[in-house]
């Protein structure tokens, strides 16, 4: 087994798509070092010459037109206050006043800037498992090679779990070295620019835990393209199916039936990633001036979203296994 | 080792249907063959016939639906982790990853039943792709695809080796080349199975053959057995024709005339015709087979080519099919289709 697991390690190696996907991914992460790299240079002289005649004329603006702004907002304010009988509203009518600081861009600190940085890595190297994993298994069912493979290898569960097994360990030295390149990268650039390294925020635990959960959710996208590559053969069939996904079941569907993130994909390895998310619905009911609707926020914790995650991949997994043991192969 | 094997393959009542979009479809039927262990053993069948299908589930590619097959005594596909080692196969057009080079294409596969790296330099240095392994698979030509495929079969020093269809597409030097490669695996002590659509193809090199059509057995034996008696005819050229007939005629044969020469029919051995001449004091000038008979009662034993009195099941009307050999004559044209 574990000489079919390094065979299959040595073809994903040689795939030219796999090393094409390794490219993107990099690719992307270059373009997220810049724009950090970006964020912490100061403001030309032009830039700031903008900003100061931005301000300037917002403050004109508020003086002209600010105490009546206000009064409007007050009159809000004291509307909401009678309907729902809470005397605590407040709609901070006085600080709609212009501040400085506000028409002059602020570094994000490096505590807020790593977990989005990681969010937005763990989409892309999602999405690079998904199509290394389809194409690992997907190439050879479309090209026929595997009949070939088969009369070397006739024990068709061995055959797949060390192509999946391939997939799924082939993506985490992607993964790791996405992610370190992204959090060492920003460190030294705040470091090189003189801009706080603090980590604020979850902290630089929590992050390290933040980046082993998208180097998880990576190789459960390669598992699962793996999965996928063997039902549908064709590693276009498994990026269109991936799509289709996308755009009907989480763009549509679930949008429209928001109570549906429980089960969503997306929503779940949200929630995975940033260690719990939440989905909002809306009740609404007649009101004296019309419907009103009140948002709802329903937390869904980690725990769940690994959960469904979890149990997704296994049925996924013994599908094809089962198909794959079972099928004709010409 | 227990008692030695005597057949390479053997199958019992194998059946395999289809399911299409026009309902279900028999590709074999009832199909027992026996292969004997050594020489080299022809598949014949005309075009859809089950070659392929049957050669896919006896190496486990496609399950058959009922029915029992042995590799070398041991039931498949159950056992065929244990006996695959000893079989080579090219199932239709040998398939590799287009995008790797032949080398690495073989390397992978060596890796996979563990056989050494210095054996993929060997079997690219024996079928004589050594120089051209590094390249890509997908610029390879049609007859350096098959060799690097007889290559990878070679990579497990197998005891069977199958090839369907293997001078498919292949120019005449090309098919020379693999009728001697099949014929130097079965020289060395090998077992070659070899399928085929056209009789020509393989009677050179075929020890015995099987004949399927539609899926089912017509015919087993070695080639004469099969459709030679029915059918061989010989040309003899002699200087005393009245003599040479009354001489071979009381040697059993039945003899026709055709012009100045005499036409021996149902003899498949042209030793036992210049043996009976000899014996009777006749010189022999010419003795030509006449192949193209040959060709036409396979065409008719597997229901490919109407009997030329027109009647009877196709099976049926080859057993009157020395009238064929009055048909055109010529010699071993191989690849005669209708
Ligand atoms: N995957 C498949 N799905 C449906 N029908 C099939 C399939 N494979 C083969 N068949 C049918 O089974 C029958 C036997 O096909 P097979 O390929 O075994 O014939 P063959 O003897 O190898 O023919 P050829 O000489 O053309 O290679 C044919 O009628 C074919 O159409
Ligand atoms: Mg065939």
């Amino acid at each position: 087994m574990s000489r079919l697991l390094r065979v299959e390690l040595r073809r994903l190696r040689h795939r030219r798509l796999v090393l094409v996907a390794h490219l993107a991914v990099l690719v992307v992460a270059g373009l997220a070092l810049f724009a950090a790299w970006d964020g912490l240079q100061p403001l030309s002289p032009a830039e700031s010459a903008d900003a100061e005649r931005f301000y300037a004329e917002a403050v004109q603006e508020w003086e002209e037109n600010g105490a009546e702004q206000v009064a409007e907002c007050e009159e809000q304010e004291a509307e909401e206050r009678e309907r729902t009988g809470d005397d605590t509203l407040d709609f901070a009518c006085e600080a709609q006043e212009p501040q400085r600081e506000w028409f002059f861009p602020v570094v994000p600190p490096l505590g807020q800037l790593l977990p989005e940085l990681l969010g937005a890595a763990a989409l892309v190297l999602t999405l690079a498992g998904l199509g290394i994993g389809g194409t690992s298994t997907a190439a050879e069912l479309s090209t026929r090679s595997m009949s070939t493979w088969l009369t070397f290898e006739p024990r068709r569960l061995r055959v797949y779990a060390s192509k999946v097994g391939a997939a799924a360990l082939g993506v985490v030295p992607m993964a790791v070295v996405t992610l370190a390149l992204l959090a060492g990268g920003t460190a030294a650039l705040y470091a090189v620019e003189g801009a706080s390294t603090a980590l604020t925020g979850p902290g630089s635990g929590g992050l390290v835990l933040r980046a082993l959960r998208v180097v998880v959710l990576t190789v459960a996208a390669a598992t699962a393209g793996a999965a996928l590559g063997i039902l549908l053969r064709h590693t276009a069939a498994v990026l269109g199916a991936v799509l289709g996904w996308l755009v009907v079941v989480e763009a549509i569907l679930v949008t429209q039936v928001p109570v549906l993130s429980l089960v969503s994909v997306r929503v779940n390895a949200l929630g995975w990633v940033e260690g719990g998310t939440s989905y909002y619905t809306q009740t609404c009911s007649p009101g004296p001036q019309g419907t009103v609707c009140d948002g709802v926020e329903h937390v869904i914790e980690i725990g769940h979203s690994a959960a469904v995650l979890g149990v997704g991949l296994v049925v996924l997994v013994a599908l094809a296994a089962a198909v794959f043991r079972r099928r004709d192969e010409g | 080792m227990a008692a030695p094997e005597e057949f390479a393959i053997t199958t019992r009542g194998l059946r395999k249907t289809y399911r299409t979009r026009r309902g279900r479809h028999v590709a074999v039927d009832d199909l027992s063959l026996r292969v004997p262990v050594g020489g080299v053993h022809g598949f014949l069948g005309p075009n859809g016939s089950g070659k392929t299908t049957t050669i896919r589930m006896l190496l486990g590619l496609v399950r058959a639906d009922s029915g029992h097959m042995r590799l070398f005594g041991r039931t498949v596909p159950d056992a065929l982790p244990e006996v695959i080692g000893r079989v080579g196969a090219i199932v239709e057009s040998p398939t590799f990853f287009p995008a790797f080079s032949g080398r690495l294409n073989l390397e992978l596969l060596a890796g996979a039943i563990g056989a050494p790296r210095t054996r993929v330099d060997e079997v690219l240095e024996e079928v004589g792709l050594r120089e051209r392994g590094g390249d890509r698979y997908s610029g390879y030509s049609l007859g350096m695809k098959q060799r690097l495929a007889i290559a990878a079969t070679l990579l497990k020093q197998p005891d069977l080796l199958i090839f369907d269809e293997p001078t498919n597409g292949l120019d005449p030097a090309g098919i020379h080349e693999i009728r001697g490669t099949m014929r130097a695996l079965a020289d060395g002590g090998r077992t070659v199975l070899v399928s085929s659509h056209i009789l020509g193809e393989v009677e050179q090199v075929a020890d015995t053959v099987s004949i399927v059509a539609h899926g089912r057995l017509l015919a087993t034996g070695t080639l004469a057995d099969v459709v030679g008696k029915r059918t061989a005819a010989a040309r003899v050229v002699v200087p005393d024709t009245a003599a040479a007939r009354a001489v071979l005629v009381a040697a059993g044969m039945t003899v026709e005339d055709d012009g100045d020469a005499l036409r021996v029919l149902g003899e498949a051995d042209p030793g036992r015709i210049t043996w009976a001449l000899a014996q009777g004091g006749i010189f022999l000038r010419e003795l030509v087979p006449l192949r193209a008979g040959l060709e036409a009662a396979f065409l008719e034993l597997t229901g490919e080519a109407p009997a030329p009195d027109g009647g009877g099941p196709p099976a049926a009307s080859a057993a009157t099919g020395t009238a064929t050999a009055t048909g055109t004559t010529g010699t071993g044209t191989p690849g005669v289709t209708v």
